[in-house]
Formats: structure tokens, sequence, C-alpha cells
């Protein structure tokens, strides 16, 4: 068992008979310390999608999948294609991706989970270093991490909050549970 | 309606403005489970709150009947007797199914319009509607309800009435000797002895319920509120000039008032408390920025909120222009109460249940 706030995208939870998978996980705290998790679900059985929302300490099944260490090798629309180092290809729909499209590059190491067989999904690090392809000049002054400003990341173009200090070029840690700023990397 | 106490009134504060106003929008046989419920009985005004109140059910208790709608207040847990019942109900296609809502704290920050309205499924097959309150279009609405006349400003005394509800590690005597003001402070008993105690030790303390404190520039009289109905309550509140409030039911009929208020979040990570203040703000921004005196009600607001040095100076302009921020303060309040209502939102969640219960009985019969 894990608590809603533990479920990753990728991972596989029991809902009823239904095995769902998780293709999107969004973290907000509510009031006293309380938070809530909202999850985008895709139906292993039908295929079918939908969206729900937990207390994050509400406990759920997760299933224990198959995963393979593979490389992400090439998109054939609508089918992303990764390979193992025995040269296996996995194809995964490019609908189950959920949030690692937001990172994905050529060569990119992750994880391939399978169910029945099936590639259904991908997991990733918990963080990626990424390079900032464009941000706003910082203002002179404000240097205490403090106040933040949306950056765009290689190779996707995805955005990311980011302290005044980064500047265009810099590489930066993302956590790719959350999809926030970790730390800028020497 | 089951509602936790977790350090003060406040959260069933809400569920007995929320009975209250249900209660006026429709017929409705309201019960509130309470785990204080003899506390919590010391806000209603039987004159006008004709709810009943029980105790926290025990894990092995069974409610007589299952009600249509159940509500857990703040996202309390259900007790363990009344989930069971709601289980068993789940198994037996011909009864009724009740409407599980959990509700919870207002926020002013987007997410909520993308969370609102959510069904969280449960792994025994129970199905619970998210509501989340909130300042926008698609929010759940505001909880509370517009102060239907404000009382009459006790003007016997050339002193500002302040009024403060807050939480103990709030700074209000710095802010307030700043002021140079002759202050009347009306707060609560626990609270006014811990300022007291905390003082330097050259005060003078004339009477327990009206002490004058010498400290600083400022010359501030306590006045204490003893515990009181809701009702004598907000009627204190709105008799004031100034509000320093907290949480979530004070602060909400602050905002409704038109009455120049600063608000103290729940203390959490700073960084969450800075994302609801900021989101609130900018809310606030909209409506107010041409005002010439907005920058310095915001930036009093986030420093109060964040328990960050203020700008003592800035704020002291801002209370000497207390008519300035009373025009920002109704500007606000005016927005406030067009905005959807929480008790409007639940009443269309119920009616849609109801109506979703009477396709199915029509499809079985």
């Amino acid at each position: 068992m894990k608590i809603a706030q533990e479920i990753r995208t990728g991972n596989v939870i029991m809902m009823g008979k239904d095995p769902m998978v998780v293709l999107r996980a969004e973290y907000n705290k509510s009031g006293r310390n309380a938070a809530v998790v909202k999850m985008k679900l895709k139906n292993l059985l039908n295929n079918s999608g939908t969206e729900t929302v937990f207390k994050a300490d509400e406990k759920m099944e997760v299933l224990v999948l198959e995963k393979k260490e593979v490389t992400y090798s090439y998109f054939a629309d609508p089918m992303y294609v990764f390979m193992d180092a025995e040269y296996n290809q996995f194809e995964v729909e490019a609908d189950s991706m959920g949030d690692a499209l937001n990172y994905l590059d050529d060569a990119m190491p992750c994880e391939v989970i399978f169910y029945n067989g099936r590639a259904i999904s991908v997991e990733l690090p918990t963080g990626l270093v990424r390079e900032v392809e464009y941000t706003e000049p910082a203002v002179r002054g404000d240097t205490s991490g403090k106040v933040m400003k949306p950056a765009r990341v290689k190779p996707t173009g995805f955005e990311v909050q980011v302290p005044a200090f980064v500047e265009i070029g810099d590489k930066i840690e993302i956590d790719t549970r959350t999809g926030e700023y970790r730390n800028r990397v020497k | 309606m089951f509602c936790q106490v977790i350090d003060h009134l406040g959260d069933i504060g809400v569920c007995l403005r929320l009975a209250r106003s249900l209660q006026a929008l429709g017929d409705w046989d309201l019960h509130i489970f309470c785990n204080q419920a003899d506390k919590a009985r010391l806000l209603i005004d039987p004159q006008v709150d004709r709810v009943d109140w029980h105790a926290w059910p025990t894990d092995e208790a069974y409610l007589q009947h299952v009600p249509e709608v159940i509500l857990c207040a703040f996202g309390c847990d259900l007790p363990l007797g009344v989930r069971r019942q709601l289980e068993l109900q789940r198994k037996n296609p011909a009864l009724p199914k009740t409407l599980w809502i959990h509700l919870d704290y207002l926020s002013a920050e987007p997410w909520v319009e993308d969370f609102h309205g959510l069904s969280s499924y449960k792994p025994d097959g129970l199905i619970q509607q998210f509501y989340f309150p909130g300042f926008g279009e698609k929010t759940g609405g505001l909880p509370g309800d517009p102060p239907s006349l404000l009382p009459s400003n006790q003007a016997q005394t050339s002193a500002l009435r302040v009024f403060a509800y807050v939480y103990k590690h709030a700074p209000l005597m710095t802010w307030l000797h700043a002021l140079n003001l002759p202050i009347d402070l009306l707060t609560t008993e626990d609270l006014a002895n811990h300022w007291q105690t905390a003082r330097p030790t050259t005060c003078v303390t004339t009477t327990s319920c009206e002490q004058h404190d010498e400290v600083g520039q400022a010359r501030i009289q306590f006045k204490t509120l003893a515990p009181c109905t809701q009702i004598a309550w907000d009627h204190t509140m709105l008799s004031c000039e100034l509000l320093f409030v907290r949480g979530e039911d004070s602060w909400v009929q602050a905002m409704r008032s038109g009455i120049p208020w600063l608000w103290q979040p729940y203390p959490q990570e700073l960084a969450t408390m800075r994302a609801k203040l900021q989101s609130l703000l900018n809310i606030m921004s909209e409506q107010l920025r041409k005002y010439p005196h907005w920058p310095l009600w915001r930036d009093a607001q986030l420093a109060w909120g964040l328990g960050e040095e203020p700008d003592l100076k800035d704020f002291t302009n801002l209370c000497l222009e207390l008519g300035s921020w009373q025009a920002m303060a109704r500007a606000w309040a005016a927005y406030c109460n067009r905005l959807p209502r929480l008790d409007q939102g639940l009443c269309h969640m119920i009616d849609k249940h109801r109506s979703a219960l009477n396709a199915y009985n029509v499809r079985l019969c």
C-alpha cells in the first residue's frame, strides 16, 4: 500500500477491480497542512480515462509490475518507441506517456512498465538535468532565491519556475514528480 | 455534517454558518456531528439556529437513518460505523445512494478550479465528491454570507476600534504601537492575557478586563470578548474599524463586511502560505489596483500574513488614510458578495444528485 502523495506517473493502482495507470499526478496543499492529489488515470482493461482526486494521505493498492530499463529511441505517431540493451523495441501510446513528454530526449534512459506483457507507460528518474533555453534576465538585487520566474528548457520547451538568478544556458535539475526546480547544476 | 474541531471554533463556525444559510435556502433536516459538540453549542443562538448537534459517533455506532447527503467538513474522516453503513448501502441496489461530499478549505489558488467537483473513487467502491470553495467562477463559491446590516460604529470614543482574532505568534503589539493612536483592542481573553504577559514589566495594569498598556507610542485599551454566540461575535467584529483575523470563518466575514482587514493564514510551510497569500493578492489587485493606497494594503497583508518584517511607516500611513482603506475594503466586499456562494453551489450539487437518483429509480421501475 502507498499513500496518494507517493503515487507517481506510471504507477498502476487498483480502483475497485480495475487496474488504472497513473498518467499524471498533481499535488497541492489545501489548508491546515492537509493536501490533495489529482490524478489522471487510464483503465488498463478498457482504455477509458478518468480524472479523480484523493486526500494526500489516503491509502491505495499499487500493483508491482514488470519494468525494463530502456532508452528512448524515436516517435512513430502515435507510438513512442523505446529500446533495451538487447535492441528489443517497446512501443508506448502517446496518450499513456503523461508528464514524461515534458522531459523526453534522444537516448534518455528510463523504465518501461508492462501489464500483461503490454508496455503501458514509462517511469522517469526522479531528477533530470536540463539546459535552460530561454528565461527573462534577472532583476538586479534579488539573489534570495525566493523570487521565481518561468524558464523554458531544452529539448521539449517545457516551462519550469526557477529562481531569478538562473540564466539562459544554465543547467538545472528538475524534480520530475512535481515538475519543480531543484537546483542549479555546475 | 461532520466536523472536527482542531484548534478553535473556526471550522465549526463555518459549518454553523453554512447550516444556517442552507436552511434559509430550503427545507433541511440538518444534523451536525462534532467532536466537541458541547463547546460548539456555545456558538448557537437558539432563536436563529435550528440545527441538531450531536457528539461524534463512536466507530461502532450506526446512524438511525442513512442521510441523503453527508458532508465531511475540511476533509475529516467519517466514523467507521457510518462508513460501513455507506458500504452496505452501496451493495444494495434497492437503497438510495447517499451523496458523500468532502468540503475543503477556502483557497484563492488557481488549482482549486481544476480540483473542484471531481469524484474520488475509494478502494471499497464508494465515491466521494470533492468540493473546493474559492473565488473563481468554476470553484464551489465563497463561504459565509454578506452581513445584512453593519452595526453602527460605537463612536463614543475617539480611539481606533481594532478587532483581533489571530494566532498567538502574531506581532500585533509591534504593529499597533507603530500607529501612535489611542486604540480600543477587542480580542479574546487568552490573547489579551498573552499580550499582557508578554509585554515589558514597566506596563501598568488597571483592571482585569480594561487594561491600559503604556508601552510604546500607542495607548491600547484591551476589551476582552467573553465566549458568545456566532451572531454576537459577528456583531462585535463588525462594530470595529480595523480587523485582524485568522483562519477562514472570521476572514470571510471580514472580507464580506467592507471593513479594513488583515488576514493571518493558518501557519504552514512558508512557501505554502506565500502561494496562498499571493494568489489572493493577485485577485484583489485586479479589483483594487486603481486605488492609490492599494500597494500599501497589499504589502501590509503580505508582511502580516507571512510574519515578515513590516514597513511600519507604510502601515501607519495606511491607517491614517482609513477612509481610503475603507473604500478599498468596500470595493473588495462588493466583489466578494457578487461571487458564487458556497451554500448555493452545494444546493446545486445536491439537486443534480437528486435528479440522477430519480432518473435511476425511473429506470428501475
